[in-house]
């Protein structure tokens, strides 16, 4: 019996022993979908999989509500802040059209604000990794080169967009502080940078996109990808921003666009009416792309703008009476659609705008650069150096284009001229990066509401309410930062 | 190293052995000779023990040199019964307890309440077989001092949130450790069924969590189940109940009042923007609001074309065509079933218990309910003389539907309840007579808002009414659980115990949206499936010496060693494009969407020891330590070592106090230890890239997480200084216990700027302070032969507090703001000032501060600029319940109340009831309280309600202290009145016992709010969610 009960003693014990080796714990390895950097920066593949994902950021990077998912969501904020697009009153973006100081808005606290701020930031991160780490990647030169100025493209194009919402336009004060610089990817003892003044910011975006213009080519994998063109249409839309200052700069923001859209012909009208939702058009220059998995559903932008989407959707923006007038007939962006159930009671419900449609499986393609809009800086460029004749040339190309019975600008002087290419920057842009908005910012011009807006709204140019205060996260941890450093409410 | 000192000690072990044990059975009765139901039965001398069963018979296996047992009972004194030659015993306890006599079940083993030097609740079967929960942390509110237990739901099967002695950790979870007969429990505690067990036992000071140390931090919840004893016994029970909302709902306006107050909104609007009276080509603000009412709620039950005339009333003799409840359309008293059986005895070798249960708990939400199916086999046997092994496997399967009940979803029936104005119908009617328009067969049709004649314009396309049993929302369980030990006696007073635990977790969801209509018509129907199974293991060896040394020296020591492992794989996919009804299968759809899957695997390494020292009874010492090692730490800082100390002084066996003979006993007691938490996530001291950050058809990735390789243990400081005491021949008991629980080196996700790209990095940071007092009183107020009272009252105070912060603020979650010296769960909101009586206007206040630095309070009207505050917390100050048991021959009625006193709760359903924007929600529905509106200077309202405006917003319903309200509520938990059929019925029925019982749950809530639940979650913020449910229940149980 004691034999039994030795070996039944011993036995239980050899089990129990046998969990104790130290493999138990090391041999448990990550496997929920995430990666190790050395992994990543492995090879050319595992580099294009990281710059993906920055492309995937601006896809669907989302924050706070519903109508807070990737780029297009903050560009299209912008759209509605202008005079031609209104929100139902009582659905999505009413508060982004009414300028409301809450979560929507620009305020401190405000999720839009912060889904901005960390967008873009996130980007600039991982750009900033993809720069750091590419160079020890086992490829030639040429391709190491070619990810690094994809790499800073990205970068100046986030940069690009936090300095003109963060700070007034450039024109108005180069020394006024912009935002927190960055060119090193984050780590554990990061604390955070203080505000560079915008000339340094402008120098970091120039001269990144000087090295991608140089760097890439004007191949790619796919259209979402940044190429020479997209590069040189960045830093036109950049020039364009800073010549406002410096009147010498309309020429590299000129040359700049008419490289950028060599390949990428106007579209017609049937591609003008097809619903802006295909990275096959030929003239998007680039887009954001999708793929049917990829649906925001809900979420999606063409859920709020598409007229001819299913019921489901809430297809509640509509198009001020001002704006819809100023399309001819015979245009062929005048694709206007009357809204449904109008009544006096709902004056803003006259008009809805069909330009953008969703594709069958509620993924359709973003635009984000396109040709016609580098015509109108070549026009704009023209115009501001003196070049009248010239810039209305530019400017009858796109319009003879898009509307047969068009008839070539009669502007007598300069600021008539620029104030027609403004008016046909909107006409030919709205709802694809906030024209209005950026461009009133860029003359230093108020925002005066007309027409069936039910948001009546007149902001004095330069006011406060057209610089974003950093959100307060950014100042609750930011080591560089103290409250003297936020915008004024 | 320990390797070698536990096989040296079986060594020693094996060179010594001898000793045997023996079982003995008994019965335990009252004076009268009626059984006493759960006596505790103790080996005199030894933490050896079990409790009797209701019918007062036990079984135990005793060592063989073992001379006398010690059984006691609550309301009894405690007796000593001599066991030298006997197997069998009866024993005949006398009114009034040994108090101090209970045992506790604690890590690795029990002990007696008196030799016990921590804190711990234990929640005897007795105190919650009649209460009507499905999950079994339902019975712990009111129960247990020192535990909150808060419902945040009325779905049948959801559990509370529990957390024991306040909040202790930021981002690591603040759930308790639950254990299940000694390992941890890797299931849905709702798969638990509550008859199958004996006793919850609350763990909460540094000493009787230390030897689960590693993961003690937020305190255990120790659950054993039932064991059989005795004579075979067959017990059946069912009972039935009904439920409803415990608080009545909100009241909702009318539709005359909505189309009235609309009116007034138009009105207001044009008052103050002429354009739109000419635009129209109206003749005044009130004539404009006439004109465009219909048109703004597009919906008009009233059959005119202007109902509302230009004084603002309905014209009068306007019939009122429909007025939709939508509370009777999504609502509905739901039923509830529960029928158990179980099997149970024991022979002086073999223990068992077997059982089955069945419960279909209907929600009061159209379509939700909970089923579920256990079975349970408890077998333990004596193998031979020095040998014990058993088996407790159990298997639950249960099914839910859980139809969207919070948040914003058009598909949330409470939400739609709240949202949708009586003036929409719930099926589609011809607006010129109100009758339904029929489909081609003659049905009627659900309104989705826009596939009638007109046009909805609130949470459009959409009807939970039509559409929650179309897409239904399925959770299936299925949980296994083994448990199996052998236990062997190496030498008399040592044990060699081995134990495995296995649990297996399958978790299979369908969420459907039907082809037809509402959310899923866009996609031609959504099917998602997602299954998710976890297997947990654990395997513990305990070494234990219990050994009495010259009869007053008593001496128990513990040694051991687990392993603990959890693997969990996901897979989930979604397709789109289904043609049938009633089918959610991918199979049967067009188009496969998406498809995933993840794995997640943690596992520990521990090593622990505990001695347990008395001298005479009268000195109690208790020591251990223990060390762990986890995967989700770094190798090089993955061990932890956690230890506790506690004492405890039996005063009155002390010479100087034996003469008070009124006191029974007294006793001081003080622990001090630490435990650890690793609750963040599986690798957070990886540097990684997110895998999925793909764009059309290429594969990306982003940067997820930031290295820290210095990432450890949150450890956590417990202080606790308790005295138990009885009194009065026991009739008066009770214990005080203050505590402080100190969390330090907190798994805090430490924020970065978010200017550096990524959100934060876990780190060790930050210090989260509770401190307290627990009360708890038992009094024995009459205890005739035939009548008898009992009292049991409990009271806990807890003050959470941060101490530490890697940052001076950090923005929480729900209204929270961290900062030193403020509760995890404050509210930091703007202060409601009320409305400018001159201009309707809401007002705030705020901070201005002059040239000189002077800060003076101001009110104003722009809300952005209003100064938020610190305006309390949702945790409560106290919390505590109160029973009270009285028996009256065979009738036996108790009553249980809950308090809670302190704390806020936001009540953002309410908020969204009083919405003053009509444009911004035209047709929404109202609280009747927006009556009491601001409507001109000589109408002011109620001070706080500003004017109705269209487009024009004041922000009035934006977050402030507006809908800030006190939480301090009592609630009627329970009140079961049971009869015990008298002998003579039962013999001549041929039954063992009888015992039939009305049960009410939650009847009564004593709360300052009407339509708002106390019960609302942790964080204190509404969010349209059911809520807790009363209930009638009648219930029979039957022993054969």
């Amino acid at each position: 019996m004691s034999i039994r009960k030795y070996l039944m003693i011993a036995g239980v014990s050899a089990i129990a022993l046998t969990s104790c080796k130290k493999s138990y714990l090391d041999e448990v390895k990550p496997a929920d979908g995430s990666l190790s950097e050395n992994v990543i920066f492995g090879s050319k593949l595992g580099a294009d999989n990281a710059m993906t994902g920055i492309y995937y950021l601006f896809q669907r990077y989302a924050l706070g509500q519903q109508n807070m998912f990737g780029l297009k969501t903050i560009q299209f904020n912008f759209d509605m802040r202008g005079n031609d697009l209104i929100s139902d009153p009582g659905n999505w973006w009413l508060y982004e059209n009414n300028w409301s100081d809450n979560t929507y808005g620009r305020i401190a606290t405000a999720s839009r604000n912060s889904q901005i701020w960390n967008l873009f930031y996130k980007a600039i991160n991982n750009a900033n990794a993809i720069i750091k780490n590419v160079p020890s990647i086992p490829e030639s030169q040429a391709v190491k080169d070619q990810l690094t100025a994809e790499a800073r493209a990205l970068r100046a194009y986030s940069y690009f967009y936090l300095a003109r919402i963060y700070q007034f336009t450039y024109a108005k004060d180069p020394n006024a502080p912009g935002i927190p610089v960055y060119t090193e990817p984050a780590t554990s003892s990061s604390n955070g940078n203080p505000r560079s003044s915008l000339k340094d910011v402008y120098a970091l975006i120039t001269s990144d996109l000087e090295y991608a213009v140089a760097n890439l080519t004007t191949t790619r994998i796919d259209k979402y990808r940044v190429n020479k063109n997209v590069a040189q249409g960045i830093l036109a839309e950049v020039y364009q921003e800073l010549a406002m200052a410096d009147n010498s700069l309309w020429a590299k923001a000129m040359s700049n666009a008419i490289a950028a859209r060599s390949g990428y012909p106007l579209m017609n009208a049937s591609s003008y009416a097809s619903g802006f939702n295909s990275v096959a058009n030929g003239e998007w220059m680039w887009g954001i792309q999708f793929n049917a998995s990829q649906s925001l559903s809900y979420a999606s932008f063409f859920g709020y703008i598409d007229p001819t989407a299913a019921n489901t959707r809430y297809k509640d923006i509509y198009v001020n009476t001002t704006f819809v007038n100023l399309f001819s007939a015979t245009d062929m962006r005048n694709l206007f659609v009357a809204a449904p159930g109008q009544s006096s009671a709902n004056p803003w419900k006259k008009w809805m705008t069909a330009k953008f449609k969703d594709n069958a499986s509620f993924s359709g393609d973003l635009v984000l650069m396109r040709s016609a809009e580098m015509y109108l800086i070549e026009a704009e460029a023209n115009a501001q150096t003196g070049l009248l004749e010239a810039g209305k040339d530019a400017l009858f190309v796109l319009q003879k284009q898009r509307d047969p019975n068009a008839t070539r600008s009669t502007a007598a002087t300069k600021d008539a001229l620029i104030k027609e290419i403004l008016v046909e920057r909107r006409k030919e842009l709205y709802g694809e990066i906030g024209v209005e908005y950026f461009d009133l910012k860029r003359y230093q011009l108020p925002l005066v509401r007309d027409g069936n807006q039910w948001s009546l709204l007149n902001i004095p140019a330069n006011d406060n309410r057209w610089r974003w205060q950093l959100p307060q996260s950014e100042l609750d941890a930011n080591k560089s930062l103290t409250s003297s450093d936020q915008n004024p409410l | 190293m320990r390797k070698l000192l536990l096989l040296l000690s079986m060594c020693i072990a094996i060179v010594q052995l001898q000793a045997q044990s023996r079982t003995v059975t008994g019965t335990v009765t009252d004076e009268k000779g009626i059984p006493v139901p759960n006596a505790t039965i103790l080996v005199k001398g030894r933490n050896i023990g079990t409790s009797a069963n209701e019918q007062g018979v036990f079984s135990l296996l005793v060592p063989a040199n073992s001379s006398a047992l010690v059984v006691s009972s609550v309301n009894f004194g405690s007796q000593e019964v001599n066991i030298s030659g006997r197997s069998s015993v009866t024993v005949s306890l006398s009114a009034s307890a040994q108090n101090l006599n209970e045992v506790v079940v604690t890590a690795y083993g029990v002990t007696r309440k008196k030799a016990f030097t921590g804190t711990a609740s234990t929640i005897t079967n007795d105190k919650f077989k009649d209460l009507q929960v499905s999950s079994i942390t339902n019975v712990l509110q009111g129960n247990a001092s020192g535990v909150l237990a808060v419902s945040s739901n009325g779905q049948p099967g959801e559990s509370p949130t529990i957390r024991v002695r306040g909040i202790g950790s930021v981002n690591a979870s603040s759930d308790p450790l639950i254990i299940v007969d000694g390992a941890q429990y890797g299931g849905n505690i709702n798969n638990i069924n509550p008859n199958d067990i004996e006793t919850i036992t609350v763990l909460k000071d540094a000493s009787s969590t230390a030897l689960y140390g590693s993961r003690a931090a937020n305190g255990v919840i120790s659950i054993t189940t039932k064991t059989g004893k005795g004579t075979p016994k067959v017990s059946l029970s069912a009972v039935t109940g009904y439920s409803k909302r415990a608080v009545d709902d909100y009241e909702y306006v009318s539709a005359n009042q909505l189309y009235e107050l609309t009116w007034e909104s138009l009105r207001n609007e044009a008052r103050l923007n002429s354009s739109l009276v000419t635009a129209s080509g109206s003749t005044s603000p009130e004539d404009y609001a006439s004109r465009t009412v219909v048109g703004k709620l597009v919906y008009n039950p009233f059959g005119i074309a202007q109902p509302v005339g230009p004084d603002g009333k309905i014209v009068p003799g306007t019939q009122t065509l429909w007025n939709q409840n939508w509370a009777d359309a999504l609502l509905r008293t739901g039923v509830r079933k529960d029928i158990n059986g179980s099997i149970s005895g024991g022979s002086d070798r073999t223990r068992y218990f077997f059982s089955g249960g069945y419960l279909n708990d209907q929600g009061v939400a159209i379509e939700s309910y909970f089923k579920r199916y256990t079975g349970r086999l408890k077998i333990d046997t004596k193998v031979n003389d020095w040998l014990n092994a058993g088996v407790n496997t159990s298997v639950a399967y249960s099914t839910q539907n859980y139809p969207v009940q919070g948040g914003s979803a058009y598909s949330n029936v409470i939400g739609w309840i709240r949202t949708v104005s009586s003036i929409y119908p719930e099926y589609i009617l011809d607006p010129a007579t109100g009758k339904p328009i029929l489909d081609g067969n003659g049905n009627l049709q659900y309104d989705f808002g826009n596939n009638g004649p007109l046009l909805r314009t609130v949470l459009t396309p959409g009807n939970p009414a039509g559409t929650t049993s179309l897409n239904p929302t399925y959770y299936n369980r299925l949980i296994t659980s083994a448990n199996a030990f052998a236990e062997a006696q190496i030498i008399s007073g040592l044990r060699l115990r081995s134990q495995y635990a296995i649990d297996f977790n399958q978790l299979s969801s369908n969420t459907y949206y039907n082809p037809f209509v509402g959310d899923g018509a866009a996609y031609g129907g959504r099917s998602f499936k997602s299954s998710d199974n976890t297997v947990t293991q654990t395997v513990t060896n305990t070494l234990t010496y219990d050994k009495l040394f010259r009869g007053v020296h008593h001496l128990n020591a513990v040694v051991g060693q687990e392993a603990f492992k959890i693997h969990e794989g996901v897979v989930s996919a979604e397709a789109r494009g289904f043609t049938f009804p009633g089918v959610t299968e991918l199979s049967y759809a067009s188009t496969p969407y998406s498809a995933s899957s993840n794995s997640y695997d943690s596992r520990l390494i521990s090593y622990f020891s505990r001695v347990n020292y008395d001298y005479a009874d009268k000195y109690h010492l208790s020591l251990s330590l223990r060390r762990d090692a986890s995967t989700r730490f770094a190798d090089s800082v993955r061990w932890g070592t956690f230890y506790s100390i506690g004492g405890a002084w039996n005063l009155n066996r002390e010479s100087f106090l034996s003469g008070i003979s009124q006191l029974n006993d007294l006793k001081l007691r003080a622990s001090y230890g630490t435990s650890g938490n690793q609750n963040v996530g599986n690798f957070p001291y990886l540097a990684t890239y997110s895998a999925g950050a793909n764009v059309a058809n290429y594969s990306g990735s982003i940067i997820g997480n930031l290295a820290n390789g210095n990432l450890t243990w949150e450890t956590q400081k417990t202080l606790d200084l308790g005295i138990d005491f009885a009194a009065f021949k026991n009739r008066v008991s009770g214990s005080v216990t203050y505590f402080t629980r100190t969390s330090d080196k907190l798994l805090f996700f430490r924020p970065l700027p978010p200017s550096v790209g990524v959100s934060g990095i876990n780190d060790n940071i930050g210090t989260v302070k509770n401190h307290g007092i627990e009360i708890d009183l038992t009094t024995q107020n009459i205890a005739s032969k035939s009548f008898q009272w009992t009292t049991t009252f409990n009271i806990t105070h807890v003050k959470n507090e941060i101490v530490t912060l890697p940052q001076a603020s950090i923005a929480g979650s729900g209204f929270s703001n961290l900062i030193v010296g403020q509760s995890l769960y404050n509210f930091y909101l703007r202060e409601y000032a009320g409305v400018d009586l001159s201009d309707g206007r809401p007002m705030w206040y705020m901070d201005q501060t002059d040239a000189s630095g002077k800060v003076t309070r101001i009110a104003t009207k722009t809300y952005s600029a209003a100064t938020r505050y610190y305006q309390g917390s949702s945790l409560p100050n106290w919390t505590g319940g109160l029973s009270n048991t009285f028996t009256y021959k065979g009738f036996d009625l108790s009553i249980l109340a809950a308090f809670s006193i302190g704390g806020k709760i936001y009540d953002a359903d309410y908020a969204g009831l009083l919405y003053g924007t009509v444009g911004t929600q035209s047709g929404y529905n109202w609280s009747v309280d927006i009556l009491n509106r601001w409507q001109d200077a000589s109408h002011t309202g109620d001070g706080r309600t500003p004017k109705l405006m269209t487009t024009t917003d004041y922000q009035g319903n934006s977050s402030s202290t507006r809908f800030l309200y006190d939480a301090s509520y009592a609630r009627i938990r329970n009140i079961t009145l049971g009869y015990r059929l008298t002998r003579g019925f039962i013999n001549k029925a041929k039954i063992n016992g009888a015992r039939l019982y009305v049960d009410l749950q939650n009847p009564f809530t004593f709360f300052g709010r009407k339509g708002l639940d106390p019960e609302s979650g942790l964080s204190g913020i509404t969010s349209n969610t059911s809520s807790v449910y009363k209930t009638l229940s009648i219930g029979v149980n039957f022993d054969l």
